[in-house]
């Protein structure tokens, strides 16, 4: 029981960091992948801690505390007597439910992103049957669309797609470095991150560090290209080719359904051209392994805090009871 | 079809059946398409009327009485058709798989103006601190 109530209080003291992690972000953009996989790691800590919290709590009254003694080892009483839980059946009944609750959102969240990520696929099919063709000079599937769009498609194949009206409306360094910045998402693999954090939004989309991941995440990572972009082609035409495609989307696209998200998303346009233009000092080295080892304690705290006292009932000699007498001719008797 | 849904790409008789009907510029009964389909799927005459049928009812085919029969037209030219599904991809914002990453997001004409103010002032300071 106490197992299980801390590893629900870890669960809330990261929900409530992660919080104020997304209002002071600024000195995540100083590290954006390393920021984005720091948050990513509380989320997917907490669906842990909340997985095994449920878990801790149901083990004593049920078959979960035989199977672990076995793992481990450990003296089942022993065992049971770390994890014991007043209120008996029902707190485990409980426990139980929010296990299962994890485990059936997670998997359900998972067959939501492999089935819209089937629908993508066909979407870009059918788009590529309808006006698009390859351009081998460009290494890019070119869409023949009068309005300016640039994205990228990581799957099986890695495909960066642009419009005929982007071609027209930048220059040709400016071309190159969208070519760029798109690549980069493709080559840092940033689509796995994203689906990470496209999970765990899904999985528990009441809580609200949960609900903002995916943004922050895709914001973060959208940092992240630029920088690696920049590295090979110069800032401001980078800077000047975001604002022309921006421009020139604005009005054209539709207003889609949630006008929050467009008005956030054009803060974070803004942003990216500041920080691309007047970079902020990136992340010290001491800093870095910090947060790398953030990361890492992230990932174990759960389980750790999980198996403590199985462990420490693991290091102790098995529990003795006075044996009785029924149990003496059975050990005896032929099999 | 309402401005809200959301496409969905075409299954792959539908795709077949506008394909022909945009290549065509004109409108069939559902006994054209079934014989112009005829070559490489040999298909029902039932099926194709069902699948034309669904067509019209999610708005991609109009229809017009023609003695017993419906003629359909395109409702869509193929030029809108894939400029909506490139937006759809492009709109549908972050709760997605994370497969798809733009190069911009989306804004207004307002936030447009401050995103080239922000621009202006960014450019204007770099260019100072560079002299400096």
């Amino acid at each position: 029981m106490t197992v299980g109530a801390a590893l629900l209080v870890y669960a809330a003291i990261l929900l409530a960091l992660g919080r104020l992690a997304h209002r002071y972000d600024g000195w995540l953009a100083r590290a954006p992948r390393l920021g984005a996989t720091l948050l990513l790691a509380a989320a997917w800590s907490v669906l842990a801690a909340l997985f095994l919290a449920g878990l801790t709590v149901a083990l004593p009254g049920t078959a979960l505390s035989s199977g672990l003694s076995h793992l481990l080892g450990a003296c089942i009483l022993r065992l049971r007597a770390a994890y014991v839980t007043p209120g008996g059946a029902a707190v485990a009944g409980a426990g139980l439910t929010l296990s299962g609750a994890i485990a059936a959102r997670v998997g359900w969240a998972s067959l939501q992103v492999v089935r819209s990520r089937l629908t993508e696929r066909r979407r870009q099919r059918t788009l590529l049957i309808l006006c698009g063709r390859r351009a081998a000079e460009l290494e890019a599937v070119i869409l023949d669309q009068p309005q300016p769009a640039a994205y990228c498609l990581a799957g099986r194949t890695n495909t960066v797609i642009l419009t005929s009206g982007t071609i027209e409306l930048l220059t040709g360094p400016q071309l190159a470095a969208v070519l760029a910045h798109e690549r980069a998402h493709l080559g840092a693999r940033h689509h796995r991150l994203l689906a990470g954090a496209a999970l765990a939004g899904r999985a528990l989309p009441e809580l609200p560090f949960m609900r903002d991941l995916p943004r922050q995440v895709r914001r973060l990572l959208e940092l992240h290209a630029d920088d690696l972009a920049a590295c090979s082609h110069d800032p401001e035409t980078l800077a000047t080719a975001i604002v022309a495609v921006a421009t020139a989307r604005a009005g054209l696209a539709p207003v889609s359904a949630s006008s929050a998200t467009l008005a956030a998303a054009d803060g974070d346009t803004v942003t990216r051209i500041r920080r691309l233009l007047l970079p902020p000092a990136s992340l010290s080295p001491r800093r870095r392994r910090t947060v790398r080892a953030a990361v890492a304690v992230l990932g174990l705290m759960p389980l750790l805090v999980a198996l403590t006292p199985a462990a420490v009932a693991a290091t102790q000699p098995p529990v003795r009871r006075p044996i009785s007498a029924f149990q003496q001719v059975s050990a005896i008797a032929p099999r | 079809m309402t401005e809200s849904r959301r496409l969905r790409p075409f299954g792959e008789l539908e795709a077949a059946i506008m394909e022909l009907l945009w290549d065509a510029d004109a409108s069939r009964l559902v006994r054209d398409v079934v014989f112009e389909l005829q070559p490489e799927r040999p298909l029902a005459y039932t099926t194709v009327m069902t699948v034309m049928d669904n067509l019209h009812r999610k708005g991609w085919l109009t229809r017009k009485r023609d003695g017993r029969a419906w003629r359909y037209s395109a409702a869509l030219t193929r030029e809108s058709y894939a400029a909506q599904l490139m937006n759809d991809a492009l709109e549908s914002s972050t709760d997605r798989a994370g497969a798809l990453a733009r190069f911009v997001e989306h804004i207004d004409a307002d936030d447009a103006k401050a995103l080239a103010h922000a621009l202006d002032v960014a450019l204007t300071q770099r260019r100072g601190r560079a002299k400096r």
